[in-house]
């Protein structure tokens, strides 16, 4: 395993209360897998993170990555780690954007021939190559945040940490930000975590997901898994209109001439009027993200 | 040795960005020194000194000017870090904390150096310091004291670097050292008018050693030289070891309260 975090715990002390941020946290990613942290504010997201990349200690439990103790030797974790948190600017707005990725390619160690292949190659594929030399301050919040994504990426990790990495990018740039996170988990074997409230994002990668629920772990499977193994099916069913009764929980999407299209869960009645004339169609649905995070996390 | 090229090219590029920036700052920033050095020139009366005396009084000025700076630029650095958001993204980087600081220190020490030389000379001229005193051996020797006492200053800005990566606008605890410096280093007020005990105070400063060793190189006596230059290596060691110290036991304070993004 690339990464393994066992009996995680971490607590903030303040004056008034004590915050315990994170309760026997315990998973492990492998080499080349993705893996989306959900949960609500608050719920430990970005002190896991911070946890594995050696920004913080926790009060006991480990984070090995190769077998090596990120929280003994936190520059081991800093070196293995590429990361893009949330809160932090994560680059220089006076700088340029190549001027940047020139800064911490260099104290990365990567020659400047290595960091020309590099920055030229996430620059085009950001859409940031005509910008490559103006300062960063002058850019939208979605091109501050692709240039965070590859001032990360620049020191070649084997680990990348994404804290909201989508937050504030449009539609085309998200999207692109997704295929490069499936390629790099693909051909480079990059482990990579993601904390996320973006449910596209989550969709699209089709990973294993963990829900963390005031700092411990509600759910760890994958997005497939979760979606198959729905509590409460639902159904999308085509209806003739007439004097029957529907389900009580019918909700109705669409009315075209006598015909009804409304979903349900009530499988009850469902098997009462399996063969009824009137029942034209009928088709499972699959359950949305953010219905299964609803579900897990008890807030339906 | 390349690996320590590309970090301190790195920082210059830091630097200089920041330069291409705030270059009317910089540059009304040189003026004023100037003013200031020119203003103190007259009101402690060193005009009626010889060209070494005076020589010997601008070292002691550069010594207050570029002291002060060393002893809060590290916190400034710092508390720049924390305010734009960089420092965590810093903190990842593969060279520890302390020494891309090192680095970023030596990019702008050698920014102050084209600024000092600049603001030398016209004191220099300004002054009525003879030029040719600026072209020897004593001079190049003098001018190595100067930074290696200036590098041990370094010491206590990694300090309240420390600090500031812990308390908010720590950086303020360096605005005590200006005057302390001025006054207490011997370049405007004679180390012996003051009693014994802020004597011994001010001799675990390393300006003082440096300032007497450039004192003794440049008037020729170097009866007691070899002992100012044992004690500013001491303080060297000690000042600049003990701030690197105190520098790593705040970042692992930070570490375990989670506050690297904050204070």
């Amino acid at each position: 395993m690339k990464i393994e975090v066992c009996d995680l715990n971490k607590s903030y002390i303040s004056r008034t209360k004590t915050t315990h941020a994170l309760a026997q946290v315990s998973f492990s990613v492998g080499e080349g897998e993705i893996l989306c942290i959900l949960g609500h504010n608050g719920a430990g997201k970005t002190t896991l993170i911070k946890s594995i990349c050696g920004l913080l200690k926790p009060d006991s439990g480990d984070v090995r990555i190769d077998g090596i103790s990120a929280v003994q030797d936190t520059a081991y974790a800093h070196r293995k780690c590429g990361a893009v948190l949330e809160g932090s600017r994560n680059i220089y707005y006076y700088l340029t954007a190549y001027e940047n990725l020139q800064y911490f390619g260099m104290l990365n160690g990567l020659s400047q021939k290595q960091i020309r292949a590099d920055a030229g190659r996430y620059l085009e594929l950001f859409d940031l190559a005509a910008f490559r030399d103006v300062p960063a301050n002058s850019f939208s919040r979605g091109m501050q945040q692709k240039l965070a994504i590859t001032v990360a990426l620049m020191k070649r990790p084997e680990i990348l940490l994404l804290d909201e990495p989508t937050l504030g990018l449009d539609i085309l740039s998200s999207e692109s930000v997704i295929r490069l996170l499936l390629e790099l988990a693909r051909d480079k074997k990059l482990s990579i975590l993601i904390t996320t409230h973006d449910v596209h994002l989550i969709e699209q990668l089709n990973c294993r997901l963990i829900f963390l629920n005031q700092g411990k772990i509600r759910c760890d499977s994958s997005l497939a898994e979760l979606k198959q193994e729905a509590r409460n099916p639902r159904y999308r069913i085509a209806w003739q209109t007439g004097t029957e009764p529907l389900p009580e929980d019918a909700q109705i999407r669409q009315r075209q001439n006598d015909i009804l299209l409304f979903e349900t869960e009530d499988a009850s009645w469902l098997g009462g009027h399996i063969a009824a004339p009137q029942l034209v169609q009928i088709e499972k649905c699959s359950q949305s993200v953010a219905e299964i995070y609803k579900e897990v996390m008890g807030c339906v | 040795m390349s690996n320590a090229l590309r970090l301190l090219r790195a920082e210059c590029l830091r630097v200089f960005g920041d330069v291409k920036n705030y270059w009317l700052n910089y540059l009304l920033g040189n003026i004023n020194v100037f003013f200031m050095f020119f203003g103190l020139f007259f009101a402690f009366s060193k005009n009626q000194g010889t060209s070494v005396d005076k020589l010997l009084f601008l070292f002691g000025l550069m010594y207050w000017y570029f002291g002060t700076h060393a002893i809060d630029l590290v916190s400034l650095l710092m508390e720049e870090e924390i305010q734009q958001g960089t420092l965590e993204q810093l903190l990842m980087t593969r060279v520890p904390l302390a020494v891309s600081f090192g680095f970023r220190i030596a990019a702008q020490i050698l920014f102050d150096l084209c600024k000092g030389l600049l603001v030398f000379g016209l004191c220099m001229w300004a002054f009525g310091i003879e030029f040719a005193l600026a072209a020897n051996l004593r001079f190049l020797l003098s001018a190595a004291v100067f930074f290696w006492g200036l590098a041990a200053m370094y010491g206590a800005g990694y300090i309240v670097a420390g600090f500031s990566l812990v308390y908010k606008q720590a950086s303020s605890l360096a605005s005590l050292s200006s005057s302390l410096i001025l006054f207490f280093s011997g370049t405007t007020i004679e180390i012996s008018a003051f009693p014994p005990a802020v004597r011994l105070v001010i001799q675990c400063f390393p300006f003082y050693w440096s300032n007497q060793a450039i004192g003794q190189i440049l008037r020729g006596q170097t009866d007691s030289l070899a002992l100012c230059l044992c004690m500013l290596a001491l303080e060297f060691v000690l000042w600049l070891g003990g701030g690197v110290w105190m520098f790593h036991r705040c970042l692992d304070r930070i570490y375990r309260s989670g506050t690297t993004a904050s204070y």
